[in-house]
């Protein structure tokens, strides 16, 4: 059958290769919003061919990849204004759902979000069955769609809410391809971003192996990318208005035109950096890091001296006088086992924290207990020596500040000014000055023009950064964050970082919680490694880095560029024990200025 | 989601127990039925026989650990308490039954307080009856026997299920949210006044991330063809056959066998249309 408006056909009849995708001069505008998500894009996406698609934080990557499967404007409402969208020639505003949802399949970031059953094979079979499939070949379409992204049903793995992230992502993933079948085209929003590193490994090992095995059509959004650059033909990049500015190989994207990129905050890979910082134009780029510790080691200076290692690029140079303790805490929710398994550590002021784990490892209790959010069933938490126990809770409140990871849960005000205001008046400061206050932190985090706004009105990294600016604004002497940067580009993470810098230099106690280790690396000078609720590392990110024990224990992996330069080191003694590319740039600068 | 760990009991134990083979719509017929029956009984020997029949039948047909229902139906147990006090305290006695004991203008009788006991009972016995219903049956064979077997439109059915999934986040996004407003700097005590003022404050929050979450979810349902699906075809069997009528009838037989027993007793007691003992 074809693919008339009736939504009639279940089965698709037609030729089982991966579709003809045609944007043409796309312009859409989301209800309620005055400007629009996309402006006239246009793009060729050919059958087998694999995209990688860029852009900053609200460019409409999402929008674009909802407007591929017809959702937009089949199930949700938009402005079409102008262009429109081709599946094998059909426009996707006359083609039926059914059959369009068949050809483009889009699996999202969450997967808690996707999952609308409660067993794996029920999960899988839910699509199948809307299509009004026969049974016998749903069960045939399992077990391939099974085989095909490594899912293991046997025993206890049938349930969905015994998965990991990782898994459970698997499990959506198989259950797009029982629909599409062989013959359609992956379209892939961030399908990593709300998992652990090892989940997020298992979710590209999948995909590595799906197209490795069939010539399957991919499209790719995602922030970082040195897990995807093998994956990929073809880069397009988007700008903060949604036009699309840019359209190359890979090669030539993130060679010649890594500048524009970079102009427009979006992420690099690493390996990508390294090969620009040890040489501006490179003749090729490094796929993996093997490849990037092969140039470093070619391009290093041959000199006999030893570089003498030089003041670290990690924040909090300085020390301050302020000290957080904790002193074997334990916690646990309800009866289940300890979250939090008699952990020690010291926080002093002006030197970042970084709390690093996989989920589940207890990172984030630990962060509520450091901050007195929670109360430590055994041991003690201090500050300046002073048990948090001993403390009224308002003075705790006044000296300790959190920020959740998601900022809507902290949300307390109908507009972001009054946000910022809540916390200042909660601590007695009214009138001029407390707006004077609230002013300025609005405008240090790019918000002003939106004081009257509410919050819950807010883009994500606009949320974030009202959450951020809600705990600063008071300046408590502790600040805890969790996740700071999470699905954040590469723009606003600077102007995070930028934050912090400004924090520690005052001297306050800053930790972070998260699993980017990269981000650890460059920025952190002490990290805390927690796994099952204790912590099995305790010390500098250079110290963490060579143990591949403690780093594979905690569900976390060495960020490719790490392993770059480890590999690198085995060859060539010279390679200094750098954590962060800003670091190995200096080096590299260094080893080149005393030749 | 734990609904396994709710439920106590493990995962396989009793998998293919006799009770949790039976087709789920047959199963809540017969629980209406028996609900049906029991509300029409006042006296408290006759539920307090289905009670302890209910629990033996859950348990050897069904796998259900008698730990299982003495921990599930405590708290209802206190509940029903209160009935049997303030029915034995308060109650209008018309056919002035003995009085127990007297204080002040505070008098317990023998008819209240078995009235009481009767109503306690039976709400006991009807919640023993839907906890061996809820234990013996899986959600989505459940849903499924509905919407093949009841009627129930698929569309509700299958959200009913998402929805499932849904109330576990529920409660971890309330517990953040309290937690993220103490942050803030909302204390934990006050007045009653002040924390039901402090939990409407909840809502806000809670309802956008609710509203958010729904929404991705409906995206991610369309995205598979539900709001399309006209024939839709079914992946998990849930057979219903004569075994399963077997059971309905033999259920039914059994309860009116109890009735009978209790009645021959001298203890059966039925609902006059009076609202008091």
């Amino acid at each position: 059958m074809g693919p008339g408006a009736s939504g009639g056909p279940a089965i698709p009849s037609g030729p089982m290769t991966p579709p003809d995708v045609t944007v043409e001069g796309l312009t859409l505008r989301h209800i309620g919003r005055r400007q629009a998500a996309l402006r006239d894009v246009s793009l060729r996406w050919k059958a087998g061919e694999r995209l990688l698609l860029l852009g900053p934080s609200g460019s409409g990557k999402s929008t674009l990849a909802l407007c591929l499967n017809g959702i937009i404007p089949h199930s949700q409402e938009a402005h079409w204004e102008a262009g429109r969208v081709l599946v094998d020639g059909q426009d996707t505003r006359q083609a039926g759902l059914a059959w369009l949802v068949q050809r483009v399949a889009v699996l999202f970031q969450d997967p808690e979000a996707q999952l609308v059953m409660l067993e794996v094979d029920d999960e899988i079979a839910f699509g199948l069955e809307n299509l009004g499939i026969p049974r016998r070949e749903i069960r045939s379409r399992i077990e391939e769609a099974c085989m095909l992204v490594g899912l293991d049903r046997t025993g206890g793995a049938r349930r969905l809410d015994h998965l990991s992230g990782g898994t459970k992502q698997r499990v959506v993933l198989a259950a797009l391809l029982a629909m599409i079948a062989a013959g359609g085209a992956l379209v892939l929003d961030e399908p990593a971003s709300l998992l652990d590193p090892q989940g997020a490994r298992q979710v590209y090992r999948a995909l590595a192996s799906l197209s490795a095995g069939r010539e399957q059509s991919l499209l790719l959004i995602e922030h970082r990318l040195d897990e995807v650059s093998e994956l990929i033909d073809r880069v397009i990049a988007l700008d903060a208005t949604g036009a699309v500015v840019l359209d190359e190989s890979p090669s030539m994207a993130f060679g010649p035109h890594a500048a524009q990129l970079d102009a427009l905050g979006v992420w690099l890979p690493e390996l990508t950096e390294l090969a620009r910082a040890i040489d501006p134009t490179p003749a090729s780029l490094p796929h993996n890091p093997f490849e990037a510790a092969a140039l470093l080691v070619d391009r290093w200076p041959r000199t006999s001296s030893n570089p003498t290692v030089r003041a670290e690029s990690a924040i909090g140079v300085r020390s301050g006088s302020g000290v957080l303790q904790a002193q074997g805490v334990t916690y646990s929710y309800g009866r289940a086992e300890a979250a939090v398994m008699d952990v020690s550590l010291t926080m002093r002021a002006g030197e970042l924290t970084a709390i690093v784990g996989g989920n589940g490892g207890g990172k984030t209790t630990l962060g509520l207990l450091l901050a007195g959010v929670l109360r430590p069933a055994a041991g003690q938490v201090l500050l300046d020596g002073r048990d948090l126990r001993d403390v009224p809770e308002r003075e705790v409140r006044e000296r300790l500040g959190y920020v959740f990871q998601y900022p809507e849960h902290q949300f307390v005000a109908s507009s972001v000014l009054d946000e910022v205001l809540f916390g200042l008046r909660l601590r007695g400061v009214a009138g001029m000055e407390a707006t004077r206050r609230a002013r300025r932190i609005l405008e240090r985090f790019g918000l002003e023009a939106l004081a009257a706004a509410s919050p819950y009105s807010l883009s994500h990294g606009q949320k974030r950064r009202l959450s951020v600016a809600t705990a600063l604004v008071t300046e408590p002497q502790v600040v805890v964050l969790d996740e700071p940067t999470f699905g954040q580009d590469r723009h606003h993470t600077r102007e995070l970082v930028a934050a912090l810098r400004e924090l520690l230099d005052a001297g306050r106690v800053v930790a972070i919680i998260t699993h980017d280790l990269a981000l650890a690396g460059e920025y952190a000078r002490h990290i805390v490694t927690m796994s099952h609720g204790r912590s099995i590392f305790d010390g500098r990110p250079r110290e963490l880095f060579e143990r591949p024990d403690v780093i594979d224990a905690a569900g976390l992996h060495l960020p490719p560029l790490m392993e770059a330069i480890q590999l690198a080191r085995r060859e060539q003694s010279a390679i200094p024990a750098a954590t962060s590319l800003s670091e190995i740039s200096k080096h590299l600068a260094d080893a080149r200025g005393s030749k | 989601m734990a609904l396994s760990r709710d439920h106590g009991v493990t995962e396989n134990a009793g998998a293919d127990a006799y009770l949790r083979r039976r087709n789920p719509t047959m199963k809540i017929g017969v629980a209406l039925v028996v609900s049906l029956l029991l509300t029409l009984v006042i006296d408290p020997v006759t539920p307090l026989l289905f009670l302890a029949s209910t629990c033996l039948a859950g348990w050897l047909l069904g796998g259900v650990a008698p730990w299982t229902y003495a921990r599930t139906l405590a708290p209802l147990a206190v509940m029903a308490s209160g009935f049997v006090w303030t029915n034995a305290l308060f109650a209008t006695t018309s056919d002035g039954g003995r009085v127990l004991w007297t204080m002040g203008p505070v008098r317990a009788t023998e008819a209240g307080l078995l009235f009481g006991l009767g109503i306690g009972l039976r709400g006991l016995a009807i919640g023993g009856v839907s906890l061996t219903m809820v234990l013996t049956t899986d959600p989505t064979d459940l849903v499924v026997s509905l919407i093949r077997h009841a009627r129930l439109p698929f569309r509700i059915g299958y959200s009913l299920l998402a929805g499932l999934r849904f109330l576990p986040f529920f409660a971890q996004e309330y517990e953040n949210v309290r937690l993220a407003r103490r942050v803030r700097g909302q204390g934990q005590s006050g007045s009653w006044i002040v924390q039901v003022r402090r939990n409407s404050g909840y809502v806000v929050p809670l309802l956008s991330l609710a509203v958010r979450r729904a929404a991705r979810i409906a995206v991610a349902m369309d995205s598979r063809g539900f709001s399309t699906a006209r024939e839709r075809t079914y992946y998990r069997q849930v057979p219903l056959g004569w075994r399963d009528g077997w059971f309905a009838l033999a259920a039914c037989i059994a309860a009116g066998l109890l009735m009978a027993a209790s009645h021959s007793a001298g203890w059966l007691r039925l609902w006059d249309g009076r609202f008091s003992a």
